[in-house]
Order: C-alpha cells, then structure tokens, then sequence
C-alpha cells in the first residue's frame, strides 16, 4: 500500500471537529488517540495529513507550523474511524498469510478452514 | 499544545477500565498486577447485580462511552456474557481485555456481539509465549480462540507485549495476528511495575530492541493497512516515535478527560490500570468527588519530574513525563521519571 501527502485544514463546527479537503468536511472522530483540547489546538490551522492508499485512510495529521527542526511525533488521529472500529487489513493479504502458516504448521488445518474467508 | 498551567481537569472521562476479577489462569511474567497470579479470590469480588449498581452509578455521573472489562481474566466469571449485556444496554461500548485461552466456541457466542476483544498474543512461536504467559498450552488456547472470535464475526485487537524474550519475533507475530483476523496491532513495551521489577534484566527491552520493533511494524501498517497502537508510552528522549508515522502513540492523559479510570473488583477506585494508589471507593462515594476533590490527582497532574527539567517543552507536555504509574510502582512516587527512561540509560543492574 502506498502513501500519499495532502494538506487539509481543521475546522470546528458547534463544538464537532472536521477536516476541510478539497472544500468537504470529513468528521474527526474524538477518542483515546486524540482529544478535545488537541483538535481545539489545531482548529484553524492548516494540517498535512498522512494518508494510505487504496484505503483512503488518514492515520496522522501533521500540524504544519510544527515540523521545522522538532522531533515531534506526527500521528495524532486515525479517521474516517478508531482502529478498534475498522479493521482495514486487506483480506487478500490476510488470506495468503493465513495459508503460509498453514504450510509452515503453525496453524492447524481445523483453525485454517475456520478463518475462512469472509 | 497542552499548557502545563492549564490543563483541563474539569471534563470528567469517557473511558474506564473495570477489573472483574483478581484470578487468572495464567502467570505472566510481564505482569503489571500487583493482585498477582494465584487463581485465588483476595478479597472477595463483587456480585453481578453489585457491578451493574456501579456501571449504573458512572452512567449517571459521567459521559461514559466505553468500558473495557479486564482483570485477572475476566473469563473466568461465569457471568461475564450478563455484564457485557448489561454494559450494551446502557449504550456504552464494551472492550474485553483477555488472555484468549478461555475464549472456547460457547463462550464467544455469548459474548460477541458488538464487543471487542484485546486478546495478547506474545509470540508466533508457542514456546514463546508459553514461557512469558507462564502455562504451557497458554498460545494454543489463544490462537483457537482468536479463530472463535473470527469464525464468529467478531472484532479482535492483537496485544502484544514486547520483552527481550520475544522482540524478535514480532514481525511473524504480527502476520499470524493478521492471518488470525485482527483488526489492529497494539504494540505494549514492557511497562515496569513493583510485581514485574525482578525480572527487568530478563525481561527489559532495549531501546534498539524497541526501535527495530517500530520499524517493523511501521513497514506492516503501510504494507497490509494494519493499524498499529502504541499503549505504553515510550518517551521520546529515548525514542524519536515521529520516525514511524503510521504508528498511534498514546500518551499519558494526566488523570484528565481522556484517562481511564480503573475499578477494581470491590470497586476501589485508581487513575489507571498501572497506578497502585487507590483513590476510593465507589460503593461509598461518587466518582465525581473523587475525580475533582482527591489531592492526589492534584499531585498527579501537576507535579513533573525533576529528569525532565531540562527537556524540550514541546516534548515534556506531549510525553507527560512518562509513565507515573509505573514510577509510582518503582519507586513509590509519581515524582520521579518512569524507570523506563532510568533503565534505558544506565542499563538494568541486578
């Protein structure tokens, strides 16, 4: 999977949080990655956004004044959801791995067949 | 940025952790809990309809979003499936931390609708994780039940806790746990504790064994859109964490709006799951009179290390001085820096 960078902007409205790209709002999720008080920090500014593809999922938002020269951790928020809500594991992938530790006997062939494929 | 000066306190938290049970079925070396590993009630435990009473009493005191059951191992109570049920019908989200082991066919279809489940797996290697988990049979019981959860239609979070005893294996482990059908990777380094501490130069990873470890991960999240959280939170005096960008890092919230409060199973209240210092109790009091009133917390939030006088604004009010909980274990104080960033500088001595 390969990334890309774009830039957005934060903006709140009535006390919810969104990311302006491209002139649509996409809601920023608040949870244990990020809060309230960072996203207000952030309101107004413009933001690099750490982005995969072919999944369009944003895994970090890089305040711009922020990176010259500062060994600052830039993954501040996952979105469009919390990792614990979406899964974004390509299922292929998933289904290769899973038949390579079938081969290599670390899993058994009655949890193989029960993996499946979903 | 958070201010130091004013950080906010009065938004009470939406997270809590609520330990079932003292008792587990296995004896981790890693283990944080100071309630230990003896499969023995300490204390006694409260009953079904006592634990509803205090989900009851936070939804009512607080915006409670989610609830993450832990322990001991909560699969061990028999009437975890009611609980979970319980919790949904408040509207709150439920996560179950667990060893995996006891996650048998039955069991998930109780408990699987709308939960998720963080299931350690430490290792693709069963003499591995065996050997950490301190039972033999300990990875076969786990990888049948992450195939449960997953046959199931369930959501599984792989945890795993790096030690010198596994860190190499952590790239195979994290493909099993995608093979095994997880959503995401939490990556835990070991986090010290008063129970844990004799086997710190066991046990210990380096920062290099850390840093490779990141790379690692950092590579798979990009290769197969795994997400990867980081728990624990690894300082960056010791670790530059802006190197791997498709990693979360958590940081420690201070006991503020997005800490997650632990309940222990009399219902003692602490700041976190690592803190040993008990605030409370929630049988006698409210939660929120202990979250504005209790002068620990003031001490808690506002007191910083002395180590980290001297270091970068930026980073001291992003890092929170590490882990306090774990110093607090360590060396019975909050005061000092998380030994963490002590051992990883000087090395760990007998």
């Amino acid at each position: 999977m390969d990334t890309k960078t774009r830039t957005g902007t934060v903006v709140e409205k009535s006390g919810s949080f969104f990311l302006e790209v491209d002139d649509k709002l996409h809601p920023i999720p608040v949870g244990s990655h990020i809060n309230v008080q960072q996203l207000k920090e952030l309101a107004g500014q413009k933001v690099e956004l750490i982005q995969s593809e072919p999944k369009s999922f944003v895994v970090g938002l890089v305040p711009a004044a922020a990176k010259a020269g500062v060994h600052f951790p830039r993954v501040l928020c996952y979105f469009p959801a919390d990792p614990y809500l979406l899964g974004v594991v390509d299922e292929g992938a998933r289904v290769g791995l899973a038949k390579q530790f079938l081969d290599q006997g670390v899993l058994s062939k009655a949890n193989y067949e029960k993996l499946g494929n979903l | 940025m958070k201010s130091l000066a004013t950080f906010e306190t009065r938004l009470l938290p939406k997270t809590f952790v609520f330990e079932l049970t003292r008792r587990c079925n296995n004896h981790c070396l890693y283990c944080y809990n100071e309630g230990g590993t003896s499969g023995v009630v300490r204390n006694g435990e409260m009953s079904t309809d006592e634990i509803t009473r205090i989900i009851s009493k936070l939804r009512a005191e607080t915006p409670v979003e989610s609830i993450a059951l832990s322990g001991g191992e909560p699969f061990l109570r028999e009437d975890l499936p009611e609980i979970l049920s319980f919790i949904k019908n408040q509207g709150i989200a439920p996560v179950v931390i667990t060893n995996g082991t006891l996650l048998t066919p039955e069991k998930v279809a109780a408990t699987v609708a709308d939960v998720t489940y963080e299931v350690t797996l430490l290792s693709y290697r069963p003499d591995v994780h065996d050997q950490l988990a301190g039972r033999h049979g300990a990875w076969k019981a786990a990888v049948d039940g992450m195939c449960n959860i997953r046959y199931a239609k369930g959501n599984a979070v792989a945890v795993f806790v790096a030690t010198k005893l596994n860190y190499a294996n952590l790239e195979t482990t994290a493909e099993l746990a995608i093979a095994l059908g997880a959503s995401a990777v939490m990556y835990n380094r070991l986090n010290l504790s008063a129970h844990n501490l004799p086997h710190a130069q066991k046990l210990l990873p380096t920062p290099e064994m850390i840093r490779e470890n990141l790379a690692v991960l950092d590579a798979l999240a990009v290769k197969h859109g795994l997400p990867v959280t980081v728990s624990v939170v690894i300082e960056p005096c010791v670790i530059d964490v802006s190197k791997y960008p498709h990693i979360h890092f958590g940081w420690c919230p201070l006991a503020g709006e997005g800490s997650y409060f632990t309940i222990d199973p009399v219902a003692n209240v602490r700041i976190c799951n690592h803190s040993p210092v008990i605030l409370g109790n929630l049988r006698r009091e409210s939660f929120s009179e202990i979250y504005y009133n209790h002068p620990y917390l003031k001490r808690f939030r506002e007191t910083w290390p002395a180590e980290c006088d001297n270091c970068e604004p930026e980073l001291k009010t992003l890092c929170c001085g590490g882990c306090k909980a774990s110093a607090e274990q360590c060396y019975g104080t909050p005061n000092r820096v998380d030994p963490f960033v002590t051992l990883s500088r000087v090395g760990v001595r007998n």
